[in-house]
């Protein structure tokens, strides 16, 4: 078998053994998905690679966490724990108040909608910490862990049928939530 | 504020992200650095350094129990009486002696 082709479950047994080699395989595969969700989740590089070399860190010291031939798949657990560091992260990170942000130097059209964009994430996540954990976990993997509603159902360990209720009901409580900061279309946020 | 409003929120809210292979290669360093940086590092405290004696043996989860519990016994141990050995209080040894003989 091709390095490519070996199941993840049989790439765990390999790391419980120690071996250096199947633990990069299985980095190689899932690294790039994690560092994009923590990223989206994060907004932040840095953050995101820390989250992601301290879950792969934990599966090295005690890969037994996952329990293979359960329900699910690995990489579906992985995306949980990548997920659940984020959260834990952005809510025990300090605000940063507008005011004291760097200028934006940047006048192109570029510029431009890159600081719309920043301060609608702003007020976004500030109207997502709102909400209660399970909505906010579906929205967030939803729209910025860029995950179908099929793929966070497995993720959260939920119904699709439950994943969509909480969708509808998060989507509701945000509109809520912006609405009380004075934004009722796009062009409020600036 | 329309569903369609709201959606054009988050639309702008969401965050490009590209993912390069050069920065994977260097959180994968990154992860293999620091494991070995932890194993390059004296362990701290006697449950420790035993655990650590005794993992070429055992499984590391056993290790750590089998170390707890050598510590307790060891702290433990220190406070138990040694057994008196007078005649009057161990009849059973007396005993012991007198069927020596049958065996024999």
């Amino acid at each position: 078998l091709g390095e490519a082709e070996i199941a993840d479950d049989d790439l765990l047994i390999e790391i419980g053994k120690g071996n250096r080699r199947a633990f990069r395989v299985l980095m190689l595969r899932h690294a790039p998905a994690m560092l994009a969700l923590a990223q989206r989740i994060t907004r932040n590089a840095g953050d995101a690679d820390e989250i992601v070399q301290e879950t792969f860190l934990k599966l090295w010291t005690s890969p037994d966490r996952w329990q293979p031939g359960g329900r699910g798949l690995f990489s579906t657990w992985l995306y949980r724990v990548v997920l659940n560091a984020c959260l834990d992260r952005r809510r025990r990170r300090v605000p940063e108040p507008l005011d004291s942000a760097p200028e934006a130097a940047d006048e192109s059209p570029d510029g431009l909608r890159l600081a719309i964009s920043a301060e609608c994430r702003r007020v976004v996540e500030e109207s997502l910490e709102e909400l209660p954990v399970r909505q906010r976990e579906a929205m967030s993997l939803h729209y910025f862990g860029e995950v179908s509603a099929v793929q966070a159902a497995q993720i959260l360990g939920l119904s699709l049928s439950s994943v969509e209720s909480l969708l509808v009901r998060g989507r509701r409580a945000l509109r809520d939530s912006l609405m009380r900061r004075g934004i009722v279309r796009m062009g409020d946020v600036i | 504020m329309s569903p369609e409003e709201l959606e054009r929120v988050l639309e702008t809210a969401r965050m490009p992200v590209s993912i390069t292979e050069d920065r994977v290669e260097r959180v994968i360093d990154t992860v293999f650095a620091r494991i070995d940086a932890a194993a390059a590092r004296p362990p701290r405290g006697w449950a420790a350094l035993l655990a650590a004696m005794l993992e070429p043996i055992l499984p590391a989860r056993f290790a750590y129990i089998l170390a707890a519990a050598l510590l307790v016994g060891i702290s433990v141990g220190r406070f138990v009486e040694p057994a008196t050995t007078s005649g009057e209080e161990a009849p059973s040894a007396e005993s012991a002696e007198q069927f020596l003989p049958l065996g024999s």
